[in-house]
């Protein structure tokens, strides 16, 4: 009985292991026509400074639970002024359906996460799911450099239910038609006092902590302004 | 055939380690054909590269003539042709529904050098190590993709370039004629002109270096 588990379990492990895969689409990235293409400006630094010979690539992924299919579509490079454009083509089945159920295009920046901001955390920082043919998308992108505040939450334990303690993080990061994607925050509860967080360095950050106690709301904010790596404490009091 | 021509060098080797001296001439034509396989970034088929060359294993066409000046050292030219086909089924899968028709050219590169060669001497022939310089006349592999949204057309492009070549081998001489194997690199580096799609014209620089191993027939004057 223990080797035909052993046995079954090896074949789905075997099964599993085998349903990622990864293409590369050469005639997208060389694009022959009916092009869509993403181009705009990279920088960092609140929108100052443009983010030269940074690669992107955009790539056509989707995702189950047990399996992973990718597909490179194209690869560009900023350039000095951190303008870019990635042209690609997409096919059939990257096209989504109605109720989407297809997987998504993704726009990757090979760059340093440790040091550089992303609203994903990751080097992802675009996601399309209904892209199509003969399409140009404009984007201009901020990712700043990173630094950290260490906060701290006091009196969490004098919280009941109905209570609420929360902080965000407000930085103008991501694509600049679209900031609130890129608000990172934390919930406090009673089993949470602290945690570190990377925020945008050489820009403006409002800390903003909202606040419900015994039914009253109370919002505080406060700006700060860091240099790239410095760490700071700082804490909320429920 | 990478096993034939191993086994040959073998028993090549074989015949030199029982040779002898083999100086009675002064001067030598050689003529040699063999496999030239794509190194470094001639290899590659890179994504991330701008214009990856995905040249395949392809062959060489050499004619060479040397006459000694010292004892054993001898110096000559070497006129080479050497070909690499496009490697179009990495670049689009046979399978590729996008795609309708589909051909390509090979990358070529005619040589001109120089050639110093130093020989160790055995009883019946020799081995030797062979020096290169000289430039290198190439063209671009052509290539054409017809796909349901429109073609991927890249004209070959023509480039000039210093060129150098290191190589090795084993002749056995059979009286006048002797035969050997000859293994090296050589390698140039052109700048070519490729524009994309929508117009745009890029100059990029390739190496083009070779691994090659060939079999030739040898002539002694």
């Amino acid at each position: 009985m223990k080797t035909k588990l052993l046995l079954l379990y090896t074949s789905i492990l075997l099964t599993l292991s085998s349903c990622h895969t990864e293409t590369e689409d050469f005639i997208s990235k060389y694009c022959p026509g009916s092009c869509t293409v993403i181009k705009g400006r990279l920088t960092t630094d609140d929108r100052s400074k443009p983010l030269g010979g940074v690669m992107l690539e955009v790539r056509y992924e989707e995702f189950s639970m047990f399996s992973s299919f990718k597909r490179r579509k194209a690869v560009a490079t900023t350039d000095a002024n951190g303008n870019f454009e990635l042209r690609f083509l997409m096919r059939d089945d990257e096209i989504g359906n109605a109720d989407g159920s297809f997987g998504e295009m993704n726009v990757y920046a090979h760059l340093d996460t440790s040091k550089y901001l992303t609203c994903s955390g990751s080097q992802r920082l675009l996601a399309y799911y209904r892209l199509k043919r003969d399409t140009t998308l404009a984007v201009n992108y901020n990712i700043p450099r990173k630094a950290f505040v260490q906060v701290q939450a006091l009196n969490t334990a004098a919280m009941q239910t109905g209570d609420n303690l929360t902080t965000d993080f407000i930085v103008d990061a991501g694509a600049a038609d679209d900031p609130s994607t890129c608000v990172p925050g934390i919930f406090w509860h009673r089993n949470v006092t602290a945690q570190t967080f990377a925020i945008a360095a050489n820009q403006q950050v409002t800390i903003r902590t909202y606040k419900r106690k015994s039914g009253v709301e109370t919002v505080t904010s406060e700006t700060v302004t860091l240099t790239p790596g410095q760490t700071i404490n700082y804490q909320v009091t429920f | 055939m990478k096993t034939l021509l191993f086994g040959l060098c073998l028993l090549l080797s074989g015949f030199a380690a029982t040779a002898q001296d083999s100086l009675a001439y002064r001067s030598g034509i050689r003529i040699q054909y063999g496999g030239a396989y794509p190194t470094g970034d001639f290899n590659n088929t890179n994504f991330e590269e701008d214009y990856p060359p995905f040249a395949k294993e392809g062959s060489m066409f050499q004619v060479s003539y040397l006459r000694s000046i010292k004892e054993r050292l001898f110096a000559g030219a070497t006129l080479a042709w050497r070909r690499n086909t496009f490697d179009m089924d990495k670049f689009a899968d046979p399978a590729d529904e996008l795609v309708t028709d589909k051909s390509s050219k090979p990358w070529q590169s005619v040589f001109v050098m120089a050639d110093a060669e130093y020989r160790f001497i055995a009883r019946d022939g020799f081995f030797y190590v062979k020096g290169s310089l000289g430039s290198a006349f190439s063209r671009s592999a052509r290539l054409q993709v017809n796909t349901l949204y429109g073609t991927i057309n890249r004209p070959a492009d023509n480039g000039f370039a210093f060129a150098y070549g290191l190589h090795s081998g084993v002749q056995v001489d059979l009286n006048q004629f002797g035969i050997g194997f000859e293994t090296g690199v050589i390698s140039t580096r052109s700048t070519f002109e490729i524009t994309d799609a929508q117009g745009k014209t890029t100059r990029y620089k390739q190496t083009m270096a070779t691994i090659n191993c060939g079999l030739f027939a040898n002539y002694s004057f």
